[in-house]
C-alpha cells in the first residue's frame, strides 16, 4: 500500500467527512493516521467543524406558523 | 391525484420539511419569505408529483423545487447583512485554514487552541459567518455542511456538474473559516 503525504491526507479527510471515500483510500488514510499526529488533530478538528455547523443549522425549527400553512395546503389538495 | 398517492406525498414531505425550512432560511435569511417560499414549493412540487419516477430521490427533487424558486422569485439584494462581494476575496482566502492559523507554533493561546476556538464561537458568530459567504458558496455549504447532504444529490438538487461541487465547496468552507477567524478576531476571541 503506497505511503500517502500530509497533503493527501487532508484531502482524503475531507472526502471520509463527506462520506466519499473508497475503501482503500481509507486504509490509506487510516495507515497515515497512525504515523502522523498533526493530521489525527486535523481530523478531529474538522469533524468537530462540522458537528459544530451542523448543530448550528438544527436550531432552527419549523415555525408554528409554517407547520399551519402546509397542513391547510396539504388539506386543499 | 389519488387518496393514496396524497398520502404518500404527506409523509415523504413530513421528512424533508425541516430541512426544506432551514435550506430556505439560509438562501433568504428572512423568516417569512422562507416560509412563503416552502410553501409555494410545497404546491409545485404537488402538482408535479407524478413526474417524479424515483420516490427515493424526493428530497432532492424538492429542494431543487426550492431552489429554482428563490433564483426566479425571492433573490435580491438586501440591504444588511449582504454577502462579502466576491471581488473582495482574494485567492489565499480559497485556501485558508483556520486549522492551520490556529495550530501554527506562532500560535501560543493554549494547548489545543483548535479545539478551545471551537467551543468559544458562538451559534451567533457562525451564523454571521455563514450569512457573509458569497450566494454560489453559501448554497454548496448549506447543503452538504449543514445539511449534510452527499455531493451527488447536492449537484442535483443545484444542477452542477459533482466536480464543481466538490471545488465550490472547497473554497466555500476556507472561506467561512477565513470569516470565522476574521469575526474572532474582532471580537477578541484570539
Amino acid at each position: 500500500m503506497n505511503i500517502i503525504s500530509c497533503v493527501e491526507a487532508v484531502k482524503k479527510i475531507f472526502e471520509l467527512l463527506g462520506g466519499k471515500i473508497k475503501t482503500s483510500e481509507k486504509k490509506q488514510l487510516k495507515k497515515h493516521l497512525k504515523t502522523c499526529r498533526e493530521c489525527c488533530n486535523r481530523l478531529e478538528f474538522e469533524k468537530l467543524l462540522k458537528e459544530k455547523l451542523i448543530a448550528v443549522n438544527r436550531d432552527k425549527k419549523i415555525p408554528d406558523s409554517l407547520e399551519k400553512r402546509i397542513h391547510n395546503i396539504l388539506r386543499n389538495f | 391525484m389519488s387518496h393514496a398517492t396524497k398520502e404518500e406525498f404527506t409523509l415523504l414531505l413530513k421528512d424533508v420539511l425541516p430541512s426544506m425550512y432551514r435550506v430556505s432560511l439560509r438562501l433568504t435569511r428572512d423568516r417569512m419569505e422562507a416560509e412563503d417560499l416552502v410553501s409555494e414549493a410545497c404546491v409545485k412540487a404537488w402538482e408535479k408529483f407524478l413526474s417524479l419516477r424515483n420516490r427515493q430521490s424526493f428530497k432532492p427533487w424538492i429542494l431543487r423545487i426550492c431552489q429554482n424558486l428563490y433564483i426566479s422569485t425571492y433573490r435580491k439584494q438586501k440591504r444588511e447583512g449582504k454577502p462579502i462581494p466576491e471581488s473582495r476575496l482574494v485567492k489565499k482566502d480559497e485556501d485558508f485554514s483556520l486549522f492551520e492559523q490556529l495550530s501554527s507554533p506562532l500560535f501560543f493561546s493554549s494547548l489545543t487552541p483548535e479545539i478551545e476556538f471551537l467551543n468559544t464561537i458562538s451559534s451567533e458568530q457562525i451564523n454571521k459567518a455563514l450569512d457573509s459567504l458569497p450566494e454560489k458558496y453559501k448554497s454548496v455549504v448549506t447543503l452538504c455542511c449543514l445539511e449534510d447532504i452527499p455531493y451527488q444529490e447536492a449537484a442535483t438538487v443545484l444542477n452542477l456538474p459533482i466536480g464543481t461541487v466538490r471545488s465550490r465547496l472547497h473554497r466555500g468552507k476556507a472561506i467561512l473559516q477565513k470569516l470565522l477567524w476574521d469575526i474572532a478576531k474582532e471580537k477578541g476571541i484570539i
